[in-house]
């Protein structure tokens, strides 16, 4: 399936060698960005976008890019579905839909805020694999021709 | 008397509009009171030191979950684009 272009498009030793320097930082940039999404600015679509940079990144680094489609579909769904599982956790404690239920804490630590931070993760995970998705969709279709 | 007829209409909204300006508050003034209502009480009401967070996740949660669902639908449009092309090629 991937053969033809990937010999035509070889990368250069500079983007090579730079892409899998900074392939790690971005990636765990960006994961921090979401993590910390309550605490610092920033948040789960940002972060998202920094990781599917830096997968665009390993791809123009490396050349080829062997994410099987089922796994990111896989993550995509599964984070929409902790979203959602995580606002109803407020209706069967008697509230609202996305009703904060879960005690506060104690503001400025990591496990703060209740249900936003983990909303953050999954919203970072579920971006993050959705511009990957639509990436390798146009990614496809470019050796086609 | 037509034409009398939208020069009275036109003087009626002059006014209306004229009175409505005087209304409005001075530049720098608040007319709603959420802003200042976010900015005091969001770390208490949410919990989270990014107020931007408190906003987007808390007071309008089902905003943020139409904004995933928007990502969502795109994501499934440029795949059903894409996939229809690359099926259609290989007939």
């Amino acid at each position: 399936m991937e053969g033809k272009s990937e010999k035509i498009t070889e990368p250069s030793v500079i983007i090579k060698s730079v892409a899998r320097i900074v392939f790690p930082l971005a990636f765990t940039y960006g994961v921090y960005i979401f993590v910390h999404g309550h605490l610092t600015p920033g948040g789960g679509f940002q972060g998202g976008t920094i990781i599917a940079s830096s997968v665009i990144l390993i791809y123009l680094g490396v050349g080829r890019l062997n994410i099987p489609e089922s796994l990111i579909t896989a993550l995509e769904s599964i984070a929409a579905l902790c979203f959602i599982g995580l606002g109803c956790i407020g209706i069967f404690k008697g509230g609202n839909f996305l009703w904060n239920a879960i005690g506060l804490g104690e503001a400025g630590t990591l496990l703060s805020a209740g249900i936003l931070g983990p909303i953050y993760v999954f919203i970072g995970i579920k971006v993050g694999t959705e511009l990957t998705s639509i990436f390798n969709n146009m990614r496809r279709k470019s050796y086609e021709y | 008397m037509k034409r009398s007829l939208g020069y009275l209409l036109l003087g009626i909204l002059i006014s209306v509009l004229i009175l409505t300006v005087i209304e409005v508050n001075e530049f720098g003034e608040h007319s709603i009171g959420i802003g200042e209502h976010y900015l005091d009480e969001g770390l208490e009401e949410a919990g989270a030191t990014n107020l931007v967070t408190n906003i987007v996740l808390d007071y309008r949660g089902y905003d943020t979950l139409g904004e995933v669902t928007v990502l969502f639908t795109a994501t499934t449009g440029v795949a059903a684009l894409f996939w229809r092309e690359k099926h259609g090629r290989k007939k």
